[in-house]
């Protein structure tokens, strides 16, 4: 599997493996030794496929709490209460 | 037992697509420190910051369905600074720039300080960037506001029409703080409303999300606003508004400038 990641970051890095089409696509990804369903999920443009293979479950993306500061009142949030402050100044 | 080491928190951030964001000096944060967290929100994008460094922790573990969310990000921190009062040099890694639209980081940098710890963050390449990138979109030529999706819908804000507007998260619009991770066309419905109040029905919108693999290519989806509540509309997801109105001149501003005229040569 290791292998496959290191693909990917060197495709990330490479101006030519991003745009290399598929044939090129193809072509390298057998001179790195991916695996041939890792390889066809990649060729495929099937990122779900590969996450599948590589890391199944949910990932969470969500950082953040938009419900706002006013609704927590009992935390001062830092970043508001020094924007009140400077605007106060 | 004496401290001879004091802990150090750096957030930095991976930036959005796999390979093509790491700046080298995250890049040597994350080698040199003793632990590494990571809150990031793919599985393959987590499997390259494991081979990064021998023991990285995934920050995935403190999310449930149903959990405040408040609770959740506070744990992160926690998670963090517990290491770093032990004398940790410690990374935090989280996905695009650490310190947009992601709480921990910034708390968990605040209290490191307060607590008289050295704390910094590192930009990352943001999913805002990429979006200027991938659409074509200057922040610069008519403005552009960036909000919450949910606290745009829970708040009387001032839109302004003839910048742009981008709503994050908006694939949980309408949460109340019940910890879900989604939404429906019940919520975006509502959501539409809210926009309806500033915007026509045949204003077209944009759902945009830029690659996380680098063989992906970006979502730039353009549909109707009266299509919204249809959507499908994912956690990584970003609505784009585009302006419904030209920029209104102030004459009376203008005036004002024009009498001051050229300034005189000296
Ligand atoms: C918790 S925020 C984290 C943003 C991240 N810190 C950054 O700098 O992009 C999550 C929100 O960011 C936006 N986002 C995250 N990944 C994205 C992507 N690949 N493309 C577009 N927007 C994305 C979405 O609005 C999503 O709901």
């Amino acid at each position: 599997m290791s292998n496959v990641i290191d693909f990917l970051e060197r495709m990330g890095a490479s101006a030519g493996l991003r745009t290399a089409g598929a044939d090129g696509l193809a072509r390298e990804l057998t001179a790195a030794a991916v695996d041939d369903g890792l390889a066809q999920a990649i060729l495929a443009g099937d990122a779900l496929a590969l996450r599948e293979q590589i890391a199944p479950g949910v990932f969470y993306a969500i950082q953040m709490d938009d419900t706002p500061p006013d609704e927590h009142e009992e935390q001062d949030d830092e970043e508001t209460s020094v924007h009140m402050r400077l605007h106060r100044a | 037992m004496t401290q001879t080491r004091q802990g150090t928190l750096a957030c930095v951030g991976l930036g959005i697509t796999l390979g093509s964001h790491l700046t080298p000096l995250a890049r040597s944060h994350i080698a040199s420190a003793d632990v590494v967290f990571a809150g990031v929100s793919d599985g393959v994008v987590e499997a390259w910051v494991r081979r990064m460094h021998h023991d990285v922790r995934s920050l995935q573990g403190f999310y449930a369905e149903g959990k405040p969310r408040g609770e959740t990000y506070r744990e992160m921190a926690d998670a963090m600074l517990a290491e770093v009062r032990l004398g940790q040099k410690v990374c935090g890694v989280f996905y695009g720039h650490p310190g947009v639209f992601a709480q921990a980081p910034h708390d968990a940098i605040a209290r490191a300080r307060a607590e008289g710890f050295t704390a910094i963050m590192e930009p990352g390449v943001s999913s805002e960037d990429c979006l200027y990138a991938d659409l074509g979109l200057d922040p610069g030529r008519v403005g552009c506001m960036h909000l919450g999706a949910t606290q745009f819908m829970l708040f009387r804000r001032t839109i302004d029409t003839s910048a742009w507007l981008v709503l994050w998260q908006v694939g949980l619009a309408g949460d109340l703080g019940e910890g879900r991770f989604d939404t429906d066309p019940e919520r975006l419905a509502i959501l539409t409303d809210v926009l309806r109040r500033d915007y026509p029905a045949d204003h077209g919108v944009i759902v945009y999300q830029a690659p996380t693999l680098p063989f992906e290519a970006a979502r730039m989806e353009h549909i109707l606003l009266s299509a919204l509540p249809g959507a499908a509309i994912g956690m990584a997801d970003t609505l784009v508004v585009p302006p419904c109105r030209r920029l209104a001149p102030d004459p009376a501003i203008r005036a004002r400038l024009a009498a001051l005229g050229m300034p005189s040569p000296t």
